[in-house]
């Protein structure tokens, strides 16, 4: 909330341009955080009635009990369990892969930097779908397969091209001789990227950990096409067998759908505070 | 099972099998019981799953000596598509479910093992047990590819409730599409008086699958040969009279929810909210529809057209050719369409059985549970007629119910549609013909 601070000729009484701004954001904040409601509204409904005809703001009888349910209809302590496994360990590996890559990017002498960053660009046009066979084929190879591990490995190779590309970015704003002076002092390349580079680039690592951790935590496709036990699924694949029941039990799916928003919503409020130091930075 | 750690786990597969082998076939005089691994792919709903679950513990118990490993997706689609992956890599599973309009497509790329020759030796299981109709529809180019578990097929579930609030008589066998169009126009109701219907006759999904049998009926067909399909016959006058007919209770008499309506609460839905009089659906929502307590409800065969004809529903146990003990995975298609077996899955009342001492049985016929006319749902089996069976089927079905769609929602006229889906069709009989 700190943004106004930084205008020029800031006025101690709010001005109507103010008014208005506060009043736009709180409408887009409502329409932003009205369907989060809805799905927790429409999570404590009775489950086995047909489902409502008009908005319900308030169930008559909230359930709660659909929340302890969905634990018992389908084993979801296990499916969390392997879901915080797999993002503990892709997460991490996934910054340190991308923000090396999209370090080493940034060093590049201008031409193969910029034949490099088309590649990344062409690389992120690339349906997901046209690798699935491939990687069944490696992940077989590696003897990976109906393993956590297939859903990891990807981070290797830095998650996707766009956290490469964000790195990149972020690393590109620091002026050549920043990086030059301290070359000359005898840095080699990865204390140039730890002492130099990567304390300026929080708010791009904090963006990076959140869009990671909603591309693991949320891959539905992964689990189904590389593991086979249900002892291996994950919370996405809990959902989508919630999903599968008929409509009187959508109640159990909208529980199951907060209980997975939830971990993503508290990621992004622990690091929000990097997005609004970067905005003071740069405003 | 459960302690396995995710990263060593061929490694007890591989344990087991060599510790297994050298003991098989010791047993002087009589025939080894079958051994080994099996992988058995399911789809369907939690409680789908916890019958799949159950029949395998019995399976289990039964040959302590193989080991099943279960996998269940939920989704069709999803399934399909973890299949066609494993199919592809060349790691299907050994066993798995199969909707008869997707055999062709697997059993065209050599990816199932022929089940015949099984079925002849088996002792568990006789071919005049089944309902000929699910068994047939699992046949393609001479061989039987998979055990059908269940024979459903397409029916009215229709509110009693309603029905007597209008004076109607009740649907029954024998009734008209006439009796149909009649008591749907009766319960299509605008009932607070602001234009805007409340409470329709009628609810069916636009689709090939739901205009099969209105085809049959009339005397068309779907395709020009069914033992050789090369295109849709959808352009025949039965077929499109039938086509008509289907359109023309959306677009014409309005007895069934328009695009709009339909988006704002699907049909299934107004049937379960009292606001939808009968509605066409196979066996699958019956479970769903036990639910209901707001007023009484029952199923009527589909109403009557110039021939008896309906649309079969079914699914089967399919055993794929890279199967490594072939011995054991026809172990698990025997147990699972074995009385005992198909008992275990007709507990989630989702399933017709296709054994018919089962569908007979108070399994299917419970007098206790909804709908009280269960039994028309075996009464129309010797009617019933399967799609037929193109590797491709699966993407001709998709082509035609988007056109199908557009006709029945006003979108374009029916021989605009007509002419579209023949078109668009074409190249997938070529493909499939090409093989």
């Amino acid at each position: 909330m700190g943004i106004h601070r930084h205008k020029p000729n800031s006025h101690p009484f709010p001005r109507p341009g103010q008014v208005l701004r506060h009043l736009a954001a709180g409408v887009a904040a409502v329409l932003f955080v009205l369907p989060l409601y809805w799905a927790w509204v429409a999570s404590l409904r009775q489950p086995g009635l047909p489902p409502p005809r008009t908005v319900e703001w308030w169930p008559a009888a909230p359930a709660w009990s659909n929340y302890l349910e969905i634990f018992r209809l389908v084993p979801m302590a296990r499916y969390l369990l392997n879901s915080l496994l797999v993002v503990a360990v892709a997460v991490p590996l996934t910054l340190l892969v991308a923000s090396l890559a999209g370090f080493g990017l940034s060093q590049l002498p201008a031409a193969l930097r910029r034949r490099l960053f088309t590649v990344t660009v062409l690389l992120l046009m690339v349906p997901g779908m046209a690798v699935w066979l491939l990687r069944f084929r490696i992940l077989q190879w590696l003897g990976l397969i109906d393993t956590l591990w297939a859903l990891i490995v990807p981070a290797l190779a830095g998650g996707s091209p766009l956290f490469v590309l964000l790195f990149f970015w972020a690393y590109r704003r620091v002026p050549d001789e920043v990086y030059e002076s301290a070359r000359l002092d005898g840095a080699g390349p990865l204390t140039l990227w730890a002492r130099i580079a990567q304390p300026l680039a929080w708010s791009t690592t904090a963006a990076v950990a959140v869009l990671a951790f909603v591309l693991y935590w949320s891959d539905f496709t992964s689990p189904v096409l590389y593991l086979y036990r249900p002892e291996s699924y994950t919370v996405a694949v809990g959902l989508q067998i919630l999903n599968q029941m008929d409509s009187t039990n959508y109640p159990l799916l909208m529980a199951g759908a907060v209980m997975m928003a939830l971990p993503a919503i508290a990621l992004f409020l622990l690091v929000q505070r990097f997005f609004l130091r970067d905005l003071t930075i740069s405003g | 099972m459960k302690a396995r750690s995710p990263l060593a786990l061929l490694l007890p597969a591989f344990l087991l099998l060599g510790l297994v082998l050298p003991l098989a076939g010791c047993g002087p005089g009589e025939s080894p019981a079958p051994q080994g691994q099996v992988s058995f792919a399911v789809f369907g709903d939690p409680a789908e799953l916890a019958a799949y679950q159950s029949l395998v513990q019995a399976f289990q118990a039964r040959y302590p000596d193989i080991q099943v490993e279960l996998r269940h997706v939920a989704g069709q689609s999803d399934y399909q598509r973890q299949l066609v992956a494993a199919f592809s890599a060349g790691a299907p599973p050994d066993v798995m479910l199969l909707s008869y309009r997707r055999v062709a497509r697997f059993a065209s790329q050599g990816g199932l093992a022929a089940l015949g020759p099984y079925l002849e030796q088996s002792v568990l299981l006789r071919e005049a047990d089944f309902y000929a109709p699910a068994l047939d529809a699992f046949r393609w180019k001479g061989q039987l590819w998979c055990i059908p578990q269940n024979v459903s097929s397409l029916v009215v579930y229709y509110n009693r409730d309603l029905f007597d609030a209008a004076g109607l008589s009740y649907p029954a066998a024998g009734w008209t599409r006439d009796d149909f169009l009649a008591a749907a126009r009766a319960l299509t109701k605008d009932l607070d008086g602001d234009g805007r219907i409340d409470q329709y006759g009628a609810g069916i999904e636009p689709s090939l699958m739901r205009l099969a049998p209105l085809v049959w009926q009339n005397g068309g067909e779907v395709v020009d040969d069914p033992n050789n399909p090369t295109r849709l016959a959808l352009d025949s006058p039965p077929a499109l009279a039938a086509l008509q007919w289907l359109v023309d209770l959306q677009v014409r008499e309005h007895v069934v929810p328009d695009a709009v309506a339909e988006e704002a609460e699907a049909s299934e839905t107004r049937f379960m909210n009292g606001t939808l009089a009968m509605y066409f659906q196979s066996r699958r929502l019956t479970t769903t529809f036990r639910s209901i307590t707001a007023f009484e409800w029952d199923v009527a065969p589909l109403p009557a057209g110039a021939r008896q004809a309906g649309s079969l529903h079914s699914d089967g146990f399919c055993m794929a050719a890279a199967a490594r003990d072939k011995e054991a995975a026809w172990a698990l298609i025997e147990f699972a369409n074995s009385a005992e077996g198909q008992t275990l899955l007709a507990a989630t009342g989702r399933t017709v059985p296709s054994l018919r001492a089962v569908a007979e049985s108070a399994a299917f016929l419970d007098p206790a549970q909804r709908p009280a006319s269960s039994r028309v749902f075996l009464d129309v089996v010797p009617t019933l007629r399967a799609l037929p069976p193109v590797s491709t089927w699966p993407s001709i079905e998709e082509t035609a119910n988007r056109e199908i769609e557009r006709a029945f929602y006003g979108q374009a006229t029916v021989e605009e549609a007509l002419a579209t889906m023949l078109e668009l069709t074409r190249p997938y009989f070529e493909q499939a013909a090409g093989r």
